[in-house]
Order: structure tokens, then sequence, then C-alpha cells
């Protein structure tokens, strides 16, 4: 594996994107089409960014480790720190350009593609094999119903969840 | 009322770093309850309070943004809530992590370009070991029936809640929508769905849809909707009280 091109890979999806998951998209298209990971490893890394303390965007770090060992996490840590330092430009231009429509229409623009694309990759995540009956498509529709109030922490969703898996498949 | 000018706040840290500096921008100039604001101290200081903002958030942004709010404009007072507000805004337009740039740009207005990696690095580091650790700790026990049987659980939850990001990505643009006519609601909700098609069905490049998102948002909805009724969530901010 080219680690240079390991690292720009994982560069590149963040600086395309915004937020925690943006660069999800960009980098489930990239690693998937080398080869360097599978499907399963995503869902994986998701939920340890989840699980663990800090930004959610941490799920990354967790992706190159499943991918490239610490090495892969070291990369990938290096790759999502770099793109937000363009906030200090943005700080700076704010003052000038503040309120032009075409400002606003880039802004809108970005914001609608982040949707589909998101839209686009949870979907592509529900054919991971652990979907694998009813009662997963159940656990599915009910931590999208307690999450999506925004009042129950996400990790008590997901202890409810392992709890849940445990009793059903585990028994 | 006047923007804060934080940046002569950190232009001042700058010309003396590593004393503590009391910024009388800060101040309200209406003669408000806010308390003065605490002195800003070294950039290991600061270092500090992010290394604890970073061990301490559990459970997401969410938690994260709570408590450095609660450390930088309820306890130490070093920005007021507007400018709060409008320093989150910048920070959703900015690329990757929103969290990230946050550090980054209040670490900026504190004590210049080492504040920002203080606080980024103060806040991710912990983080990012502790997620490493988890991840490793995963794989050596992943075929440990009883966490396989959890983890039957858990990937479903994780892939419903996904779709809680969808969610979050589309409500303020829906509401935003909204708020500019049903036919812009339409509008946008076309425009999202054609970026879905394009990337799952026509399977274009990620970023390739993203940029040309971009353009075009920037060439039509200035001719489309040239009567934006709320604008950014930056100005929509300052009009609170």
């Amino acid at each position: 594996m080219n680690w240079l091109l390991y690292f720009l890979v994982f560069l590149k999806a963040s600086l395309f994107s915004t937020g925690g998951f943006g660069n999800l998209p960009s980098l489930h298209q990239d690693l998937i089409t080398n080869g360097w990971a599978v499907e399963g490893q995503f869902a994986q890394a998701l939920a340890v960014g989840q699980i663990s303390p800090g930004p959610n965007g941490l799920w990354t770090v967790s992706m190159g480790f499943l991918t490239l060992g610490y090495l892969g996490a070291l990369l990938a840590l290096v790759a999502i720190m770099i793109p937000p330092f363009v906030v200090l430009a943005l700080d700076a231009a704010h003052q000038r350009l503040q309120g032009r429509p075409s400002v606003k229409g880039l802004i809108r623009g970005i914001g609608l593609a982040v949707v589909g694309l998101t839209l686009v990759v949870s979907i592509l995540l529900t054919s991971s094999p652990d979907m694998q009956d009813w009662k997963a498509w159940l656990i599915a529709g009910g931590a999208f119903g307690l999450s999506v109030t925004g009042r129950v922490n996400v990790f008590f969703v997901l202890v409810l969840a392992a709890l849940v898996g445990y009793l059903c498949y585990g028994l | 009322m006047p923007p804060f000018d934080a940046r002569a706040v950190a232009s001042k840290v700058k010309t003396s770093p590593g004393f503590a500096v009391k910024p009388k921008a800060i101040q309200p100039k209406n003669g408000s309850v806010a308390p003065d604001p605490l002195p800003i101290g070294s950039v290991w200081q600061i270092f500090r309070i992010w290394l604890l903002i970073g061990l301490q958030s559990f459970g997401g942004g969410a938690t994260t943004s709570l408590l450095i709010r609660r450390e930088i404009v309820n306890k130490r007072n070093w920005f007021d809530q507007q400018t709060y507000n409008e320093m989150w805004a910048l920070c959703n337009l900015a690329p990757g992590v929103n969290l990230f740039a946050f550090a980054i740009i209040i670490g900026n207005r504190l004590a210049g370009l080492p504040g920002a990696f203080a606080c980024l690095l103060g806040m991710t580091l912990p983080s990012a070991i502790v997620t490493t650790l988890i991840t490793a700790g995963f794989t050596s026990i992943q075929n440990w029936p009883p966490l396989q049987a959890m983890m039957h659980g858990i990937i479903p939850a994780i892939i419903g809640i996904s779709f809680v990001f969808v969610v979050q990505f589309a409500l303020p643009i829906i509401k935003q929508s909204w708020s500019e006519g049903k036919g812009s609601l339409a509008m946008n909700l076309v425009w999202a769905s054609l970026c879905a098609i394009l990337l799952g069905i026509f399977k274009l490049s990620a970023v390739l849809v993203l940029i040309g998102s971009a353009i075009a948002g920037a060439l039509i909805f200035p001719h489309v909707l040239g009567h934006f009724q709320t604008d950014t969530p930056t100005e929509r901010t300052e009009t609170l009280p």
C-alpha cells in the first residue's frame, strides 16, 4: 500500500467535506475501490467514533487503525487536522464577503450536496451483512427513533443496542 | 451594537505571549450583568483547558461544544454569546470536523497560531489516543461470541443513527427554504435528491458532486432566490437581543 496515496485519500475526503461524517462518502468510495477496506469496517469505525470521547469525526482515526494499524490511525489523524485550518481564512474573509448572495448560494449548494451524499451512504450501509433479519431492522429503526429527538444520549442508545443484540443473538 | 473585535484581543496577546492580559474589548458596552473576563493565560494554560475538555467529552460533538461554551463563555467570559455563535457559524463552512475548526478559531483569537495549535491538540490528542485504543481492543476481542452478538445489535443501531445525521444536515436547510416559500423548498429537495442520484446511481465522485453543487449553488441561487429572507446563521444570530 502506498502510504502517501493513503494519506492523500484521507486528506482529500476531509478537505472537500464538512462535518465529522462529511468525509464518509468520499472515504467510502476510495477505500472500497482501492480494496483497502470492506463494508463492515465502516460500521465498526462509526461505532467506535460514537463510543469514544471527543468529536465524532474521530471515527476517521478508527477507520485508519482498522485499515493500516497504528500508522493508519496517525495518518488519518493528521489528515483530518489539517483542513479545518481553512477556518482562519474564512474568519478573515468573513467581514468582507458576508452577505453576498453568491456566497450564500455556494454555502447552500454545499449543504444540499452533503444531505444527498449522506443519504446515499446511509442507504449503502443498510446492505451490511449485519442487517440480517427483521430484528436488526427493528434495532436500526429504534435507534433512529431514539436519537432523532436529540434528547437521548447516543452512548445510551448504543449500550441499549448492545444489550438487545446480546439478547437476540447471543443466547 | 458594534461587533466585538476579537482580533484586537488576539493581537494584544500576540505581542506579549505568556503573560496574562485582561482584554478590555470583551467587556459588554451596555454595562450588563456579564462579569469581567478572566485573564487569558499562557498558551500552556490554554492547552491544559482544552485537554480537560477533550478528556471529558464522552458522547460526541454535542457534549464537546457544551463543554467549550461553559468554559470560554460562562466560566471565563472570554467571548460573549453572540461572538460564540458567530464563530460557530463560520466553523460550519470550514472543511473537515467543525469542532476542530472551532478549536482553531478560538485559539487563534486568544493567542494567535500557537493558541490555535494548543486548543486543537489539547482537545484532539487524548480523544484520538482513546479512540485508537478502543479500536485496537475491539479488533483483538472481536471473535469473542458475546461481543459478536452485541455488535449484531450495535451495528444496526449505528446504521439507524446514520440516518439521523441526514436529518441533522437537512433540517436547518429545510427550515430555511420553508421560510423562503414552497417553491424554494421543492427546489432544495430536488437539488439534494439530484446530488444523491449522481453519487448513488451514476457513481460520480463524492468530491465532484460537492464542488459541482457548490459552484452551481453560487451561480443559481442568487438569481432564483434573490430575496433570501433570513441570511446566514451568522447574521441571524446578530439580530438576537
